[in-house]
């Protein structure tokens, strides 16, 4: 096949995510919080399905009740740390209480990628074909312990390698129906890209920031691509640091003088120069995408993500 | 019923591969169908899992609850079409019935939630930080005195002498308090006092040296008693505690500038409250000195001190938002005095200790 461009894009708008945005915030407030996974899988299915990828939308299938059920087993996962941590202090074990405290958190890092990445990409389709995540938890809990381990060791220099490896092996992991998507990035030049990034930032006084965030995106966009056998779809970022400087400072300026109330224009404006600024080449025949990824339900794994903030790539 | 047909794609579920078919809405459902007849397909409107709009041209419905299998149809106001013919389905998913919502409806939406958040500020989170202060047993507020008088006491130098002199004076008089009261002296050259929750009262050498009598000194520690007899230190570090978990929480997804910008308007509403704690512990202390026989006027005189010639440059800024305020403060007083009768007795014991404390000037 030949090869040719896709198109990737966010036709959401700021004024009807606005709508959504602010019923969720009522129905949260009038709930003492409770409503909180239903907002969630409200803007979520708002959201992908307002992104389009060859003219279709994605469709996120999740529910507020599967959400509700995370919801709940993800705050008694913290309660019980909080409360054994707690407990121990009282009972003057201070560095055992921190100990224990720091180990469990760590101790839930994996699941909460694997669980969250399971749950999400099983409730995420397009053109009726499902996207699924097929890692597996020992396998991620061994790149996470060796790689926890030797960036300890080595002062966080092996941090680097860390993140690529485990990115390498979560995005190497996602499925939509018999396409596979793979991330091949590699250590040594994420070592080499953060720290001129970090020293440039230093020297220029945090100017040369937005251009390290704009290599950052570079290369998590530039090394990743969608297989099915022999055909791909090659992934590329269009990204500027100018680009970022105004994506960043103008969302910031947004926020704060509307005391929030400009987020879901803010969240609207950011997908789109996201989108438009990652371009799809290659010669993969989508016709040829075949359904092959079961259901799976258990949320957990996503509202713990949501809860310790961590950030869900792709 | 009129039959409407529009064209769209139909996914099956199993590819992504989309098929060009027609679709009919009519009264019992949907009919999917190519032109030959490959697919053909009847829905009932109970089958239809998802119903999702893109603008108002375009509606993608799934006839399963994984939404693999479904329909994809672009048309000029489709949205509206399918909506009149289905009027009673009530298939319009939550978004839908969100994206429909007006905007007049929205203003309205959001000034209700102005309204409530504001009630909450205002009332609600107050009342609830003032309830919480229930939960402090006694022994736990002077466990927090007791390190808030630790810490606070660092620095300053007790004036050994006279802090025992006036313990002795306060031993004297009936504070109709539950709090065992211990009052300390400390050497330093500013005209102000204080009280910590649990009972330590603090009372800086230089205010002690410009008063006259004892009952100036009684006005100014029942006055501190009364703050600790209501709890107000207690009740206003929940008050700002809770107002403060109650920003945070509401501007959690913001981040920690908008918060400042809110807090310190929190510290306007902080001030006007410490005022209407002034006034209490005012009207209390009059209370207290009435049942002990001392001359409430010794109160007035005490704020007239504290009025006049206020030394201390870091000080000209609370002097300067307090000054009219004091004034007020007396005339409250002097028509409270005025209101009620007042017995008057002088008592030795006072009168012989407070000589003993001044001679020391």
């Amino acid at each position: 096949m030949e090869q040719r461009n896709y198109s990737l894009k966010s036709i959401a708008e700021g004024a009807e995510l606005f709508k959504i945005w602010i019923v969720n915030l009522l129905l949260q407030i009038v709930t003492l919080g409770f409503y909180y996974p239903w907002g969630k899988a409200n803007q979520l299915q708002y959201l992908y399905g307002h992104t389009v990828f060859e003219n279709d939308p994605f469709q996120f299938h999740g529910t507020g009740k599967e959400m509700f059920v995370g919801f709940i087993k993800a705050i008694l996962c913290i309660v019980v740390i909080v409360g054994i941590f707690t407990m121990l202090t009282f009972m003057g074990f201070q560095v055992l209480a921190f100990l224990v405290y720091i180990l469990s958190l760590t101790a839930i890092i994996p699941l909460v990628i694997h669980g969250s990445y399971r749950y999400r990409m099983s409730r995420t389709s397009w053109r009726g074909i499902r996207f699924g995540y097929r890692g597996d938890k020992k396998e991620l809990y061994g790149i996470f312990i060796k790689g926890l381990l030797l960036t300890l060791v080595t002062f966080g220099i092996y941090g680097s390698w860390f993140v690529i490896s485990i990115r390498n092996y979560v995005l190497s992991h996602i499925r939509i129906g018999n396409g596979k998507f793979r991330y091949s990035g590699d250590g040594t030049d994420f070592f080499v890209l953060n720290l001129v990034g970090y020293l440039l930032t230093l020297v220029t006084l945090g100017i040369y920031g937005f251009w390290w965030q704009k290599n950052l995106f570079e290369y998590y966009v530039n090394h990743l691509t969608i297989e099915n056998g022999e055909e791909r779809i090659y992934f590329k970022s269009n990204a500027t640091g100018g680009g970022f400087f105004s994506l960043l400072v103008v969302n910031l300026l947004m926020v704060i003088f509307t005391f929030g109330l400009a987020t879901p224009w803010v969240i609207v404006r950011t997908l789109r120069i996201v989108f438009d600024n990652i371009e799809l080449q290659g010669d993969l025949d989508l016709n040829k995408l075949v359904q092959t990824e079961d259901n799976f339900t258990d949320a957990t794994a996503d509202d713990m993500a949501d809860f310790f903030d961590f950030d869900l790539a792709i | 019923m009129m039959i409407h047909t529009v064209s769209g794609n139909y996914f099956d579920g199993k590819s992504a591969r989309p098929v060009a078919v027609n679709v009919d809405f009519n009264a019992s459902g949907l009919s999917v169908y190519t032109d030959d007849q490959q697919i053909a397909k009847s829905i009932a409107l109970a089958e239809l899992s998802h119903v999702r709009s893109i603008g108002k041209d375009r509606l993608i419905l799934n006839f399963n609850a994984e939404c693999t299998e479904g329909v994809d149809i672009t048309a000029p106001d489709i949205v509206m079409l399918f909506n009149r013919t289905y009027p009673e389905t009530g298939h319009m998913n939550f978004l839908g019935k969100v994206k429909g919502i007006s905007n007049k409806a929205i203003i309205l939406l959001l000034s209700t939630l102005l309204a409530l958040v504001l009630i909450i500020y205002f009332y609600v989170v107050p009342f609830a930080g003032e309830m919480a202060t229930h939960l402090i047993s006694r022994e736990n507020e002077k466990a927090l005195g007791e390190r808030i008088y630790e810490s606070v006491l660092q620095g300053y130098k007790i004036d050994t002498f006279k802090t025992n002199l006036v313990n002795q004076m306060t031993d004297q008089v009936d504070f109709q308090s539950d709090y065992d009261l211990r009052i300390t002296v400390v050497d330093y050259d500013e005209k102000n006092a204080f009280a910590l929750p649990g009972g330590h009262i603090v009372v800086f050498s230089e205010l002690l040296q410009q008063m006259h009598d004892y009952p100036e000194l009684m006005g100014l520690l029942s006055h501190e008693v009364s703050h600790v007899n209501h709890r107000h230190s207690l009740r206003s570090i929940f008050r700002s505690l809770s107002s403060y978990i109650f920003i945070s929480v509401l501007f959690s997804d913001v981040n920690g500038i908008s918060t400042v910008l809110i807090d310190n308007a929190n510290k306007f509403k902080t001030l006007s409250y410490s005022r209407s704690l002034e006034e209490e512990a005012d009207k209390e202390g009059l209370k207290i000195l009435k049942h002990n026989q001392i001359d409430p006027n010794g109160m007035v005189r005490l704020f007239k001190i504290l009025l006049h010639e206020n030394k201390d440059p870091h000080s000209s800024l609370e002097f300067l938002s307090s000054h009219p305020r004091t004034q007020k403060r007396i005339r409250y007083i002097e028509d409270q005095i005025h209101s009620g009768a007042y017995n008057i007795k002088k008592s030795p014991v006072l009168d012989s200790l407070w000589t003993t404390l001044n001679a020391d000037y």
